[in-house]
């Protein structure tokens, strides 16, 4: 396992040393990482400056709720950047070496690439999660274990997500494109909003079956207090599961991969 | 005119080729729509009162789907064609083309917004004739206004991307460009909270940008709400900005021709 870690960090050591390289690039993405969450923060700005209070949520709590998107999704991006280039090495043929390594595949499409702007997207849900838990008076120790925990059960969850959407290209020719884990997050960015919002379909949608949720919305009411205990040891149980369907549907879509041309 | 009309009706054919990612790539914008509606219809019911903002229930309706239309006239694929041209260096195919590079980049980018275009429509028009009685309705000499000042707020969208996409010569990537250009529209353009709707410095920013003359602008003379200038004083601030533009072309791809290296060339 040890030796498993070691490679996937070195890899991704190579990955940072190629991108590091093209210098006005690596600024150009680590500074869109930070602008468009900054801008997605501005949302609930504005909205709190025309409506005192949402679903009895305060602002500070709103900004709870992206901090933990923004890491599980800045992590997601780099480590699991290869996931978003599935499609291509499909459409190209370039997965023909991915099978043909003595690796497992799924690890290699995993390690595969890094997303740069997933630096900054990870360091503004950093900032942002311990000053907004302690402007709420959260911070505490045992707050910042359970900020951990949910951390790593929502890069996982996100990681999933990611997966499941892009294993469709095993079944749809897109020309090396696929829209649908697109629409799947824009699904899930309804998720930085508290879910009491929507109507119970949606609810449903966000917790169980495109569970964005559960990283971002869930952890902020247990961290608050407003949901009992069952619901603490959920988000690792949609999390193990999550990951188990979409490791199936990845192999599974594997057995219909035709090499280049398909 | 034959020239820019074979371009775009190249980029059309290549849109409608992928049929499943062509319909996924629809469903996309209607999946954001229904968000934005849910979202907006939930705000209405928490602040108890039928307005938010300035902007009563039924302006709200009717601006979010006007300003899903005008907001997803062109998607991540269409937006990024030029950009991922210019990293894999096959932008030399457009160089040597006997049709200026401006021409062939808004005849491209003219494709993928008529398709999108068309299928907006349906949805506004669906929208409207379906749930009329919850929208306010646009009046005919608005509507007058409108078509103008449209075309010129899509004019505007496309030399936007055009001009960012070029800035590809120097970073070598697009990533982080097509990202931060996204994030810039859709928040300072109105279509993700009607500008109208933000704090009074926040707003004099805004007007001071061209990101709310491509949207919030041609929506808000459609409906009939609150401009920041005149209607005349409109299109010349689209005009003043599509010259701003086409200089900012101008330059960069200057700039980016003389420095640039075709391999094998």
């Amino acid at each position: 396992m040890l030796a498993i870690i070691k490679i996937f960090l070195k890899m991704k050591e190579q990955y940072i040393k190629t991108e590091m390289e093209y210098t006005a690039n690596f600024w150009m993405m680590l500074l869109s990482g930070v602008v468009t969450r900054i801008v997605s923060m501005a949302a609930p700005f504005v909205i709190y400056s025309n409506i005192p209070d949402i679903a009895g949520w305060k602002r500070d709590e709103i900004y709870l709720i992206m901090s933990f998107l923004f890491i599980a999704e800045g992590l997601c991006s780099v480590l699991f950047q290869g996931i978003w280039e599935m499609p291509g090495m499909v459409f190209h043929g370039r997965f023909d070496c991915i099978l043909s390594r003595p690796v497992s595949p799924l690890f290699q499409v995993l390690s595969y690439g890094m997303g740069l702007q997933g630096i900054s997207v990870f360091l503004t849900g950093a900032v942002c999660l311990p000053l907004f838990l302690g402007r709420l008076e959260l911070l505490s120790v045992r707050s910042a274990f359970m900020s951990l925990f949910y951390i790593v059960c929502g890069t996982v969850l996100c990681m999933s997500i990611y997966l499941l959407g892009n294993s469709v290209v095993f079944w749809f020719d897109a020309g090396g494109k696929t829209a649908l884990p697109f629409t799947m997050s824009s699904i899930g960015q309804y998720a930085r909003y508290p879910l009491a919002l929507y109507p119970k379909a949606v609810r449903i949608l966000l917790l169980f079956l495109i569970p964005y949720g559960f990283i971002c919305v869930v952890p902020v009411e247990i961290l608050r207090g407003s949901v009992s205990f069952l619901w603490c040891v959920l988000p690792a149980v949609v999390s193990l599961g999550f990951f188990l369907l979409a490791r199936a549907v990845f192999y599974r879509g594997i057995r219909h991969y035709e090499s280049m041309g398909m | 005119m034959r020239t820019f009309f074979k371009l775009t009706s190249i980029s059309i054919q290549g849109q409608l080729y992928y049929k499943t990612s062509f319909f996924i790539n629809l469903l996309t914008p209607i999946v954001l729509l229904a968000g934005q509606y849910l979202l907006w219809t939930a705000l209405y019911a928490e602040a108890g009162s039928e307005v938010i903002g300035g902007m009563a229930r039924e302006e709200m309706y009717a601006y979010i789907l006007i300003s899903f239309a005008l907001g997803n006239l062109i998607g991540w694929s269409g937006e990024n064609m030029l950009a991922r041209e210019i990293r894999s260096g096959t932008v030399v195919a457009r160089c040597v083309r006997p049709a200026a590079f401006l021409v062939q980049s808004v005849a491209e980018m003219s494709g993928v917004i008529l398709i999108q275009g068309v299928v907006n429509l349906a949805i506004v028009l669906t929208g409207f004739l379906c749930f009329g009685r919850y929208l306010i309705m646009p009046s005919v000499p608005a509507a007058g206004w409108f078509i103008p000042c449209l075309f010129l707020a899509v004019m505007l969208r496309i030399m936007l991307i055009d001009v960012f996409s070029l800035l590809c010569f120097f970073t070598t990537g697009y990533l982080g460009l097509a990202w931060t250009r996204n994030a810039l529209f859709e928040f300072f353009s109105g279509a993700m909270i009607p500008v109208v709707m933000f704090p009074e410095w926040l707003r004099t920013f805004a007007y001071a940008t061209p990101f709310p003359y491509m949207l919030q602008v041609p929506s808000a003379l459609l409906l009939g709400q609150e401009l920041p200038v005149s209607i005349p004083m409109i299109f010349v601030v689209q005009g003043a900005w599509l010259i701003v533009f086409m200089f900012l072309h101008g330059g960069i791809y200057g700039l980016a021709r003389r420095n640039m290296t075709i391999a094998g060339g």
